[in-house]
């Protein structure tokens, strides 16, 4: 995890590692399009199972509060550390340099010397595949400006990753790990959810959950933009002669939802808590008000084709 | 004559021709340019300042007496740092080495 803005440029990452004051929230500001932005305070980076390096968002904002949205992992393409300067210069540092200067901004939790081995082996390895520069940029320089001027290998083009791409990396790390956080976007759960939140979510099977979760289930669209990651409120689990139909609603909308799981959408996973600027809420104190509320919800749109409840 | 060797268990590593030392208790990270990357390698055992600048002799072409002091200051720096600590054995006396005394 290194303290960094991470921008996202033609399909890779750039790392631009840096103290506090050093202009992280500075440059993610200057980025036109805030999906660009992975994050301007902490990036979490490793070698991905392709051999390459890649870095993640994160839902830690320093003073942008913008992005932090993607999903997916992006192929790193280059480091450039940075400082505070009269106008944009840039000097390629020796690996043993480079090193120093990500691992200053990394953070390490513990003093012990195996933890200390561990994450110069790590950021030694980093600074010595990848290419890595001291950047000095004046306020004003266009972040255009200063992607242009780094002379970074050309990346590979491949097309920009789709939404179906990125829900599936989200699946697979929340499966793999059995953890994950995002940024919430849209207003169909306000105000329990609102833009921009950062929403903790833990792997769970449809047998653990009760009706009030915030349950996370990614519905397929038509074609790969279509699919949508979806955070809405369990009403009920219904078991059907095809399995089991999971029916939800977002607090915000008069619509139900129900889908079969596994098929016509997969659930992932609930929400353990949501964080909202420096405050954190756990949700399961909150489950029990909510099922009331869900329950009202769901007597009327099923009580007459006669359905139970699971 | 006092013998020095590079702290047991500081974390490091090579990269082309500089060391990097991290040193977890201080949060201290340390880069070696390369000549005083090769005077770590050659801590892996206690040396005086006179041993150290006898094996660079055959590396640089800088004369001994001109290595000496700015070995030594390194080695005190790199004491001072806590990265380098006292060896344990007894350089020999220069009566019995018969050369010139080492300066720490």
């Amino acid at each position: 995890m290194v303290h960094a803005c991470c921008i996202r440029a033609d399909n890779a990452a750039l790392l631009f590692p840096g103290a506090s004051g050093s202009g992280k929230s500075t440059l993610a500001n200057k980025v036109a399009n805030a999906e660009d932005v992975l994050s301007d305070e902490l990036v979490p980076v490793r070698r991905a199972v392709d051999g390459r390096w890649r870095a993640y968002s994160s839902p830690f904002w320093g003073g942008a509060r913008r992005g932090g949205r993607s999903l997916a992992g992006w192929p790193l393409r280059g480091i450039a550390p940075l400082s505070r300067g009269e106008r944009l210069s840039l000097r390629p540092l020796h690996p043993a340099e480079a090193t120093a200067r990500v691992l200053e901004t990394s953070l390490c939790f513990e003093d012990d010397r195996d933890a200390a081995t561990h994450q110069l082996a790590v950021v030694s390895r980093l600074c010595s595949e990848l290419p890595v520069f001291e950047m000095a940029s004046a306020l004003e320089t266009p972040v255009d400006e200063i992607l242009a001027e780094l002379p970074l290998p050309s990346e590979a083009s491949r097309p920009r990753w789709s939404r179906r791409e990125m829900i599936s990396e989200a699946r697979s790390v929340l499966k793999r790990h059995g953890a994950y956080a995002l940024s919430a976007s849209g207003t169909s759960m306000t105000p329990h959810l609102g833009q921009g939140d950062v929403v903790f979510v833990v792997a769970a099977r449809h047998e653990s959950l009760v009706p009030g979760d915030l349950v996370i289930y990614w519905r397929p669209g038509r074609n790969p933009e279509g699919d949508h990651l979806v955070c809405h409120r369990l009403l009920a689990r219904r078991l059907t002669v095809g399995g089991v139909r999971i029916v939800t609603k977002g607090d915000a909308v008069p619509e139900v939802e129900s889908f079969l799981e596994g098929g016509e959408a997969e659930l992932l996973g609930k929400v353990a808590s949501i964080v909202r600027g420096p405050r954190s809420r756990p949700t399961g104190d909150r489950v029990g008000s909510w099922v009331g509320r869900a329950r009202s919800f769901f007597g009327l749109p099923f009580r007459k084709g006669g359905h139970g409840r699971a | 004559v006092r013998k020095l060797r590079r702290k047991d268990g500081l974390p490091f590593q090579t990269l082309v021709d500089r060391v990097v030392i991290v040193d977890p208790k201080g949060r201290q990270v340390h880069v070696l340019n390369e000549t005083a990357s090769r005077i770590w390698h050659h801590l892996a055992e206690e040396r005086t300042v006179t041993e150290l600048v006898a094996l660079l002799e055959g590396e640089y072409e800088t004369r001994p007496e001109v290595m000496e002091p700015e070995v030594e200051s390194f080695l005190e720096e790199l004491q001072g740092l806590g990265l380098a600590e006292a060896g344990t054995s007894e350089a020999p006396s220069d009566a019995t080495r018969g050369g010139e005394p080492g300066s720490l």
